[in-house]
């Protein structure tokens, strides 16, 4: 089977052919899947979510035409499941009982979201600001830092290191892989994984600090 | 939100082509995925292949073994009948029979075995042929042309200066540093001398025909019975 290219598949959505939807479940469904499981580790949230980036995806291409569409998508679903854990836990708290689903196999677990929680923890340190003690951004800074602009800089630093480091931060930051996944990606060990996120987020700690993010 | 909660929604906002990059190596993995079917379905059938080829040559292994050890209980019994060249002993015949289930063995190989110039051969009283060799001792044929295999490993032919020696069986059975030892390896179509010296005189004045495997000479002796294999004595 030969893949159909991306740009005829945003053809087929500007045509309003529901082949879209059907082509980009074939092309990056997995790819869509894997982001989502990675962020909400329940399959049948991560499914949905999945689905909801078709939809939106339907609804937005026209007028929007996505230069690389596998990226459009991904940062849809990518976004969909941080708002949906978000939402999850929100939920679980307001309850005040712990929220649990079942996997698809049948057994119980905990929404957890751990590789999210796992990387909210290692980036904070990199924000170089006063946090208050309640993990609040402090106003003077979080309300400046849009997250467009802040994205924006995070780029350019990403830009001035090798491209295994970056690649490495981006599967372990955006896609919210596992160390050792990300790791496995790029063939190296876990060790040196760790070693290289490590130099990488000081090393953003700095650029920030340099571009005038306050402290 | 906290902090790391804003970084979080911040490098979703990362370029695309940094992420398109990251990707690149996903997508060439779950490419690969997706089009290697038709390299799992030839790996497969490869293995199979090996596989059969393998069950092929398992017992052949063990032919060509159990055929090494006649052969190694054989020669030294028939070395000693060459010299002493008389009277039937026990011994000779049970080496005769010893040759014989050799001789089977090799029939149970793909190669064509033949044996009729041996068999309308004249044979004397002790068993022995014109040359000295027993009919058990020689007769494999290859592509339809007699070659015989001088298990008498002191015979000797000398062509243009070189000394050689009757080939061991084993030579053809191993072949040869890997290069199988067959009648195709000659030029038949003229002969490169004829035999100047030999132990056998019969020998003497027979057409040669040689060629070089592995950098080593070896010499097919013309007989009127078949062709016979020498090998370049080495010191």
């Amino acid at each position: 089977m030969v893949p159909i290219e991306d740009a005829a598949i945003v053809d087929l959505y500007f045509a309003r052919n529901e082949d879209a939807i059907v082509k980009t479940q074939q092309k990056f469904g997995s790819y869509l899947l894997k982001i989502a499981m990675n962020i909400l580790t329940s399959r049948p949230d991560s499914e949905e979510c999945v689905n909801d980036t078709y939809l939106r995806a339907w609804n937005t291409i026209p007028p929007q035409r996505p230069n690389i569409l596998s990226t459009f998508l991904g940062k849809i679903t990518r976004n969909l499941s941080i708002d949906r854990l978000r939402h999850l836990r929100a939920a679980k708290r307001s309850a005040q009982q712990s929220h649990r689903e079942t996997d698809m196999d049948g057994s119980v677990i905990e929404i957890t979201g751990a590789q999210y929680d796992l990387s909210l923890s290692e980036l904070e340190e990199v924000i170089p600001s006063e946090a208050r003690p309640d993990g609040k951004v402090a106003d003077t800074v979080g309300e400046e830092l849009e997250a467009k602009e802040l994205g924006r800089a995070i780029s350019e630093y990403l830009r001035t290191i090798s491209e295994e480091a970056r690649k490495l931060f981006i599967y372990r930051y955006y896609d919210m892989e596992s160390v050792k996944d990300a790791a496995s990606l790029l063939g190296i060990t876990e060790g040196k994984a760790k070693t290289l996120l490590f130099r990488t987020r000081a090393g953003l700690r700095t650029f920030l600090e340099k571009e005038g993010y306050q402290i | 939100m906290t902090k790391a909660e804003k970084l979080i929604d911040a490098v979703g906002y990362l370029d695309d082509d940094l992420i398109k990059e990251a990707e690149r190596v996903r997508f060439n993995k779950t490419l690969r995925r997706t089009y290697s079917k038709p390299m799992r379905f030839a790996a497969l059938a490869a293995c199979c292949a090996m596989l059969v080829f393998g069950a092929f040559l398992f017992p052949k292994f063990f032919i060509n073994l159990g055929n090494k050890s006649a052969q190694e209980a054989a020669a030294p019994a028939s070395a000693e009948q060459m010299v002493m060249a008389g009277g039937t002993s026990e011994a000779a015949v049970a080496e005769e029979e010893i040759l014989e289930e050799a001789k089977t063995a090799d029939k149970a190989e793909t190669m064509t075995v033949t044996n009729e110039a041996v068999e309308e051969e004249a044979v004397d009283e002790n068993g022995l042929t014109e040359e000295g060799v027993t009919p058990a001792d020689a007769g494999t044929a290859y592509g339809g042309t007699e070659l015989l295999i001088w298990t008498d490993s002191a015979a000797t032919v000398t062509l243009d200066g070189i000394l050689y020696q009757a080939a061991a069986r084993k030579d053809l059975a191993e072949g040869i540093r890997g290069s199988e030892m067959t009648i195709d390896l000659f030029d038949l179509s003229a002969p490169a001398g004829t035999v100047s010296e030999s132990s056998d005189q019969a020998l003497v004045g027979s057409a040669c025909y040689q060629t070089t495997v592995d950098e080593v000479r070896y010499l097919l002796v013309e007989q009127p019975d078949g062709l016979y294999l020498f090998k370049e004595k080495t010191k």
